[in-house]
């Protein structure tokens, strides 16, 4: 018999002090340069910016060294082709070198991006990938996390995989000497056009 | 005053000394403070964002069974099953029936105090399941058969050459020198282990009632590996991660990574409404003590808490005995109000592991009274259940004795005489007991003749008798 | 107006000339300050342990003493924080009297105005904050807090730098605890003694030679590790200092 019935019984039984949901409004930060600023947060959480000139993505991004390294680059955008199709299965992104995403928006306060399904059908590629390349627009940039969440909205709750991903894989779980590249991606560059 | 000797100053002794490993302990632990502070410093909202999460926190609990039931109403619509928990022992089985019932027997990990204060690793091991703990830093401390000593920070008692030594021992790695490689080779070690998984399981850190989806933040990217490979995902939650909006994240995602490691965002929070294509999902949601917590209006702002740890970082105590000296899966000032409330006699000392500097009381990201509360089980537990009867009877008689003594200045007086006296005639006297603790390393304040007051009287009696002393200025 | 000084147990039976230092600097500020006969101890010692009950009576005599003047200086963070924690309703009755409690600097800086100190102090001073002082009172600016929360910042060090040829250097770790925490101190001496000896060095590393306090009972734990290892700092009270009475002479160290 589960046990949820009489949880919710005995939550009831108990009488607290009601208290009033906050609206969520404040005085919050808001940067003069969102670009600078998330650079600066992005280098912080170990990843870095590149920019392409004239919206020229697809030079921006066969221009990265971590491309010209790589033996098996797939591309999840249109406009940048690479040279390994996306795996069929899951488990087929650990053999992909560098993996190349459009991010929805960008966070100037903290460097972290927000992607879903839409910009990774197999959400696993994101972390199996050695390397991951994302693609963002630089009008694309909020000042922080309540913007982020209104422009979300709803679609936060939809069925599925979201997350914001700030910066490569990381660790310093080993006496604190931070390690890049943990179980997730080794290195993360985004590309603001 | 009769003092309890327990757990916590016996194994804060053996932490100290090895002077060296604990003077690194207190330096790592004060760095991340001090990345706190950085953090912090750059949002002129910061006491603000704290606020707001503390209230949210507080009118999330006294509506508590209405957001249960819409957290659970929205997690179906999505595909997601839930199930309710009463206590460590009935969340094992539920987990251990959804494998069995899969013939799950490899399972990966990731980072979760409930699934530690529950036992599930032993309990499923115990079935015959393998079950690999893939936070690097729980990964170190499983192969070494011990527990996390810090709920963000697993394995901060260690040094490189331990973790070198166990990957040795255990996964028959060749002789590594530096975190770099290690971790390298903790990397191909886990994918495997990721790649062949039939079930993961991870903890939660925000649940949202408005949307129905959990949210789970990490900088390695093991949950969302667990997550996102084998067909199973088991999360686990304490029924007190509830959020009631969507919106309200954005509060907690600025002050979670902050607060926990000194990052402004953890590499991934993961956003996750029901289950895969293809996939289950089965939210376990636990009680195990919380819904008593619930009543205890004095100790109820505990369940606020989002584990971030930065009670512990500050903690000039915790930095310098170490999570073991806790003996509790949640150790530091929250754990030092959590452990006792839940088997007051097994965790005397840890109210008393503590100066009630308050430091902790001032990071806590959603404002629970640290310090107040663990000053207020040092008197439940004098005054209320728990503690042995002859202990309580032994210590409140003191403390009345101490009392009826102080109360009076005569008595106070000739008290202290006697103790000065008998200190500076007998300086071996002061080696006994309580006294004793404190002069095996500090010397005594030098024992003055006269106290202040029996100076000031004479004083004034002198110059009772000398009124016409023009450089007489007092009373 | 009227004011008493309040004497910590302890200020009494170990530190005498604290109290004395304390009347000089009131007097030399032109303020006659009374000393009720009959006061006694604060009660801490019983209520950081939890025995509240036992620690009433206490609160009791200190209302009846002290009933009737404006201010009660109290020459002790930690004890005017606890008897403010009676008036918040922690402990059991609420002395009327709890309310006009006042820590010795709190009072220079905001009854006073912060006069200037006439004595010089030519030494190198490091000003420890005390946890209770700072935190539960409220006198300075917790190293916790955010920027939004800048409060004034701490009397003790506001006082320190108007005293002349006084040079303050400051610890690495502005605010962390000395370790003494009342019964602390012999119910975890290991961990006592080590966060003490953490201080000391870090006082010593920014070049201390007298390390202050609003609080004797912090200096009596850091004291007394000096003296028993020989360190070359020394402690005072912050009225000692304020009044300018000389350092009392540090051990010469003795070849081995």
């Amino acid at each position: 018999m589960s046990y949820r019935k009489e949880l919710l019984a005995r939550l009831r039984a108990q009488t607290l002090e009601p208290v009033p949901l906050p609206e969520l409004a404040g005085d919050w930060i808001t940067y003069p340069d969102r670009e600078a600023q998330f650079g600066a947060a992005l280098a912080r959480a170990a990843g870095s910016v590149a920019v392409a000139a004239a919206g020229d993505v697809r030079r921006a991004v066969e221009a990265l060294p971590v491309v010209q390294q790589a033996a098996r680059f797939c591309s999840l955008v249109a406009a940048v082709p690479g040279n390994l199709a996306p795996p069929g299965e899951p488990g087929g992104f650990r053999d992909v070198d560098v993996l190349l995403c459009q991010a929805e928006f960008g966070v100037a306060e903290n460097g972290a991006v927000w992607l879903d399904e839409r910009a990774a059908p197999v959400r696993a590629g994101l972390f199996l990938t050695q390397h991951l390349v994302l693609l963002l627009e630089r009008s694309a940039l909020v000042d922080h996390m309540h913007e982020a969440y209104a422009r979300l909205g709803a679609r936060v709750g939809q069925k599925g995989y979201g997350c914001f991903l700030c910066g490569p894989s990381k660790t310093a779980d080993i006496e604190q000497a931070l390690v890049v590249g943990a179980h997730g991606a080794r290195s993360l560059v985004v590309v603001l056009y | 005053m009769t003092l309890v000797q327990l757990s916590h100053p016996a194994r804060a002794r053996s932490f100290l000394a090895d002077g060296e490993r604990a003077r690194f302990h207190d330096a790592a632990l004060w760095q991340i403070r001090a990345r706190r502070d950085q953090r912090a410093a750059e949002l002129p909202e910061w006491e603000a964002l704290r606020e707001l999460a503390a209230r949210i926190k507080a009118h999330t609990l006294a509506q508590l069974p209405e957001y249960l039931e819409r957290f659970e109403e929205n997690a179906r619509r999505h595909g997601a099953h839930v199930h309710f928990a009463r206590d460590a022992a009935e969340h094992n089985r539920i987990v251990f029936e959804l494998l069995r019932a899969r013939g799950v027997t490899r399972v990966v990990k990731s980072k979760s105090m409930l699934t530690e204060e529950c036992g599930l690793n032993p309990f499923l091991e115990q079935q015959g399941l393998e079950v690999v703990d893939t936070d690097l830093g729980e990964l170190i401390v499983q192969l070494r058969r011990e527990p996390p000593s810090h709920i963000v920070l697993p394995a901060i008692h260690l040094r490189t050459a331990d973790v070198a030594e166990t990957f040795t021992r255990t996964l028959g790695a060749p002789p590594l020198e530096d975190a770099q490689s290690l971790t390298e080779f903790a990397r191909s070690h886990l994918r495997a282990k990721f790649l062949a998984a039939q079930a993961g399981i991870t903890g939660v850190n925000f649940a949202i009632a408005e949307t129905g989806g959990i949210v789970v933040c990490t900088n390695e990217g093991n949950a969302d590996l667990g997550m996102a490979l084998p067909d199973l995902h088991i999360a686990c939650m304490g029924l007190e991660k509830l959020l009631p909006r969507a919106a309200d994240l954005g509060v907690f995602s600025r002050l979670l990574a902050r607060s926990a490691t000194g990052q402004a965002i953890t590499a991934y929070t993961a956003h996750v409404h029901g289950p895969r294509p293809g996939g289950e999902l089965h939210i376990v949601i636990v009680d195990n003590g919380r819904s008593a917590l619930r009543g205890e209006a004095r100790h109820r702002a505990s369940l606020r808490c989002i584990r971030c740890g930065a009670c512990m970082n500050t903690c000039p105590v915790f930095r310098r005995s170490g999570g073991h000296s806790y003996g509790t899966h949640v150790p530091g000032p929250i754990g030092s109000i959590l452990a006792p409330l839940r088997d007051p006699d097994a965790h005397q000392s840890l109210p008393h592991a503590c100066t009630l500097c308050g430091s902790c009381t001032a990071v806590c990201p959603v404002k629970i009274n640290l310090h107040e509360q663990l000053l207020e089980l040092r008197e439940r537990h004098l005054e209320g259940p728990g503690l042995a009867l002859s202990r309580r009877w032994g210590e409140r008689a003191l403390a009345q004795l101490l009392g009826w003594l102080l109360k009076s200045p005569g008595r106070t007086a000739r008290l202290g005489a006697v103790f000065r006296w008998l200190g500076r005639r007998l300086p071996g006297l002061t080696r006994w007991g309580s006294l004793g603790r404190w002069t095996a390393t500090r010397e005594l304040p030098p024992l003055p003749e006269h106290s202040f007051h029996a100076q000031y009287a004479r004083r004034r009696a002198e110059r009772a008798r000398a009124p016409s002393d023009p450089g007489a200025r007092r009373q | 107006m009227r004011v008493a000084l309040f004497i910590p147990c302890y200020v009494d039976q170990l530190y005498p000339d604290v109290g004395f230092a304390c009347l000089e600097l009131l007097e030399a500020y032109g303020i006659q300050v009374e000393v009720p006969a009959g006061q006694t101890c604060c009660g801490q010692l019983l209520t950081n342990r939890g025995a509240l009950r036992a620690a009433r009576p206490l609160a009791r005599r200190f209302g009846a003493v002290f009933a009737g003047y404006d201010h009660v200086i109290c020459p002790s963070g930690s004890c005017a924080a606890a008897l403010w924690r009676e008036v918040h309703g922690l402990g059991g009755d609420a002395p009327g009297a709890a309310a006009r409690v006042v820590e010795l600097c709190q009072f220079l800086v905001t009854v006073l105005g912060a006069p200037p100190s006439a004595a010089a102090f030519p030494h190198r001073v490091a000003l420890h904050e005390s946890c209770h002082a700072l935190r539960e009172l409220g006198l300075g600016r917790p190293s916790e807090l955010g920027p939004g929360m800048a409060g004034p910042e701490n009397p003790a060090r506001q006082l320190l730098r108007g005293v002349p040829e006084l040079s303050l250097v400051e610890p690495a770790r502005r605010d962390e605890c000395c370790g003494f925490g009342g019964s602390f101190s012999v119910v975890e001496p290991d961990v006592s003694v080590r966060m003490g000896n953490d201080r000391i060095l870090d006082f010593e590393h920014a070049g201390a030679q007298v390390v202050t306090s609003t609080d004797m009972s912090c200096l009596m734990h850091l004291s007394g590790l000096m003296r028993r290892q020989r360190r070359p700092l020394t402690v005072m009270h912050i009225s000692q200092v304020l009044v300018g009475r000389s350092p009392p002479q540090l051990p010469r160290t003795e070849p081995e």
